[in-house]
């Protein structure tokens, strides 16, 4: 899974390359005063390319630059986060032929909202390159729908459970500009789980969906993202 | 200002249509086989060899498992107080901290042997642990290739404590018994039931040989889809290993065998939409 993120993730660092080396070498860019930032997530594109369960989603974010040094933010990723059939086989060699099969259809719809904080450390704001850090949160809820069809006794299950999970975290990122209103962002986030609703005890706890990577309780998530932005 | 956002774009456009062409979405497998039910996918080893956790240890077969795999292959040797115990290599040493070989060892010497290539501390498994600390274990198909067989003697102690194992589980329906022929008949003479796979190696005609005396064979990726038709119009099942990667898994699904081992059953469990995504383990 990893290996196929860091696939992706060395080919759009190609395209920016590309694009870069389009406009020319100059390590700086001259300064123009904008207020906002519009960015474009495209790590989601990651699961409709590698993966076979169906995905429908986007992140978007808005920054406000209220300084030189300082911005705000809020990013909303959402949409449909999982839609896939997980079919397991039984009795295969059934002398009176009655292998059987469950059939588990999952669909999971939610959001994500990420406000941030970000403290840019770069002195100089002609510079092409800009390393940031900051505080984020993370809001998420999500919907999840479990039909189970069982072919032995020939029937049909459904359940539905709903889950708020807030967390909070550091993050580290980088931007580059390609000119004075376009460039790219990588961000990694830490977050830590702060309150989990459920609507029911039983139920098994829905992985945040914008991460990467959990940790087995789910108290611990990183968040990539990687961003298109264009600034206004 | 326009030709350079134009040329912008048009390289963010470029690079996702090859991106587009270099990842096209899994074909729909089914799984079918030709004698009508659905193939068995087993782990090799558990994960295979691109896991994490060494082949043949309790983390890599029950990870197997949570997965969506419908069992596991595993090498499977016997100590000299009879404990079945899954491990590959002829010396202890190979791949653990202790030396010397299983069969001349008691269990309570070994079962402490950790293996060396791992960051965390995995130790080797008895079969019988396997089979206490699983859930639902008669869910479960196991294929044994069984190593360092010896002479007739210690191949029938293998054979007799593989039967008890079998038997107190309820698993002689759910554990395949893999290996040269003469291993087979030994079997077969001490009345095992479990099904019995003859390894096809230089073998000019296994299926031939298989349909008068065994359940299936045991192969390597050569097979033909002709040759696997024959093997279940013979009522001679089909075992396919040697699949590495997701485009061996296509090719090994295409000979529409009856059980394949598989190195890599992530990418195969998800062709067949039998990928358990609740299990995961991150």
């Amino acid at each position: 899974m990893f290996h196929r993120l860091d696939i992706f993730m060395k080919i759009i660092v190609f395209l920016c390359v590309l694009a870069n080396n389009s406009i020319g070498f100059a390590t700086k860019i001259p300064l123009v005063d904008k207020k906002n930032g519009l960015k474009l997530d495209v790590i989601p594109l990651y699961s409709v390319f590698f993966d076979v369960r169906k995905q429908l989603r986007m992140g978007i974010e808005w920054e406000h630059y209220h300084s030189k040094k300082i911005s705000l933010s809020i990013h909303l990723d959402g949409g449909l986060y999982d839609d896939y059939t997980y079919v397991k086989n039984y009795d295969f060699f059934s002398a009176l032929g009655s292998r059987y099969e469950t059939r588990q259809r999952v669909k999971t719809t939610g959001f994500h909202i990420l406000p941030a904080c970000n403290y840019n450390l770069t002195k100089q704001a002609n510079k092409k390159i800009h390393y940031f850090i900051g505080t984020t949160a993370d809001i998420n809820f999500f919907t999840k729908r479990i039909h189970l069809f069982n072919s032995q006794i020939n029937s049909n299950t459904t359940n539905n459970y709903r889950q708020f999970r807030l967390g909070i975290g550091p993050h580290l990122g980088c931007s580059y500009r390609f000119n004075s209103s376009f460039r790219i962002e990588a961000k990694s986030i830490l977050i830590i789980k702060a309150l989990t609703l459920q609507s029911s005890q039983d139920m098994k706890s829905i992985k945040p969906y914008a991460s990467v990577w959990f940790n087995e309780k789910q108290s611990i998530w990183f968040i990539p993202q990687l961003q298109i932005g264009y600034d206004f | 200002m326009i030709f350079k956002f134009k040329s912008h774009l048009l390289t963010i456009y470029l690079g996702f249509v090859f991106m587009q062409m270099s990842c096209k979405k899994a074909d729909e497998f089914n799984g079918d086989t030709y004698s009508g039910s659905k193939v068995i996918i087993l782990g090799h080893g558990g994960m295979g060899i691109y896991f994490n956790a060494p082949q043949n240890s309790y983390e890599s077969i029950s990870t197997a498992l949570s997965i969506g795999c419908d069992g596991s292959e595993f090498d499977v040797q016997i100590t000299k107080d009879s404990i079945l115990v899954a491990y590959h290599n002829g010396e202890l040493e190979d791949h653990t901290t202790c030396d010397g070989k299983i069969s001349e060892q008691n269990w309570e010497d070994i079962k402490d042997c950790k293996y060396t290539k791992s960051v965390k501390s995995i130790f080797l498994m008895s079969v019988e642990e396997l089979f206490e600390k699983t859930p639902h274990i008669n869910d479960y198909y196991f294929s044994f290739d069984c190593k360092e067989i010896g002479n007739g003697a210690s191949q029938q102690r293998l054979l007799r404590a593989i039967r008890r194992l079998s038997e107190k589980y309820k698993m002689v329906g759910h554990i395949f018994i893999e290996g040269p022929y003469f291993f087979l008949d030994n079997a077969k003479s001490l009345g095992l039931g479990n099904k019995l796979f003859l390894f096809s190696n230089n073998d000019d005609n296994p299926i031939e040989k298989a349909k008068q005396k065994y359940e299936g064979i045991s192969t390597v990726m050569d097979i033909s889809k002709e040759d696997s038709k024959r093997a279940a119009d013979n009522n001679v099942l089909v075992m396919l290993w040697d699949p590495i990667n997701y485009s061996q898994n296509k090719t090994a699904l295409s000979r529409k065998p009856d059980i394949i081992q598989t190195d890599d059953p992530i990418s195969i469990l998800k062709l067949l939409k039998r990928f358990n995504y609740e299990n995961v383990t991150p």
